[in-house]
């Protein structure tokens, strides 16, 4: 219920900026002219990817095959580590052109929904750390499998958010 | 990844028209919503009510983002 009723916070949000671009469509256009499309793209590849990590690493806890879950969740935490180090490269880029939260309502937007994206990044990733941790200790209760279930499952809804603010974001015109 | 490619591709200038090409893009994603749900998220082994709670949550925001854009272009 905590992955739905984030889902449902976000929703709020995307759709307020749905509203928002509806007021003035030619400057979320024209903002959006100022992104580099491939920043977006390549952060879709990472988590999709990580995504796909998670997947495979939460079947291998599930067999009590640790070496290969914690290398999984390793290379998953690699993608998260470029996630962030590529949108702190693109938020720097536009900090510095005088593109930041207050240049106008797109690039609030923007901030506001990556920023926020970020931070579930940093907390999935902690997750993804105790994961690691606990994959460690060999084949786990029933009960364990299902915390690690969940907290696999919280990674997927980083991924799922970003799924949609790539397009709302940079693809829409 | 291949959605993604699908939504990158339709999504740059193509000359296709813009407002199409959005929808396209913006129902792309649902799908790729929909795949991470079955298929990392294991929705398709999870109980009916959760499954439906999470459809109909994508299914609001799908349709609502369209028909925002569409009616506010």
């Amino acid at each position: 219920m905590l992955i739905i009723g984030d889902l449902i916070i976000f929703g709020v949000i995307f759709i307020a900026f749905m509203h928002a671009r509806g007021g003035d469509p030619d400057l979320f256009n024209g903002s959006q002219m100022l992104l580099h499309r491939a920043f977006g793209g390549v952060n879709t590849l990472l988590l999709v990817t990580s995504s796909l990590l998670v997947a495979l690493a939460v079947n291998a806890i599930r067999r009590g095959t640790a070496t290969p879950a914690r290398r999984l969740l390793f290379a998953a935490l690699l993608c998260a580590a470029l996630f962030l180090g590529n949108k702190g490269i693109e938020w720097m880029a536009l900090l510095s052109s005088g593109h930041g939260p207050t240049a106008n309502s797109y690039f609030m937007y923007f901030f506001v929904l990556t920023g926020l994206h970020a931070v579930h990044v940093v907390l999935g990733a902690t997750l993804l750390i105790v994961m690691t941790r606990m994959a460690r200790r060999g084949p786990l209760r029933d009960d364990q499998i299902s915390t690690v279930e969940s907290f696999g499952c919280c990674w997927h809804l980083v991924d799922v958010l970003w799924l949609v603010i790539f397009p709302l974001l940079y693809l829409m015109h | 990844m291949v959605a993604t490619l699908i939504s990158w591709s339709v999504g740059i200038d193509h000359g296709m028209d813009y407002r199409f090409s959005t929808v396209v893009v913006l129902l792309v994603t649902f799908v790729k919503v929909d795949l991470v749900g079955r298929n990392f998220m294991e929705l398709r082994d999870a109980k009916p009510l959760l499954r439906l709670i999470f459809y109909g949550v994508c299914v609001v925001m799908c349709t609502a983002l369209i028909a925002m854009y569409l009616v506010t272009g």
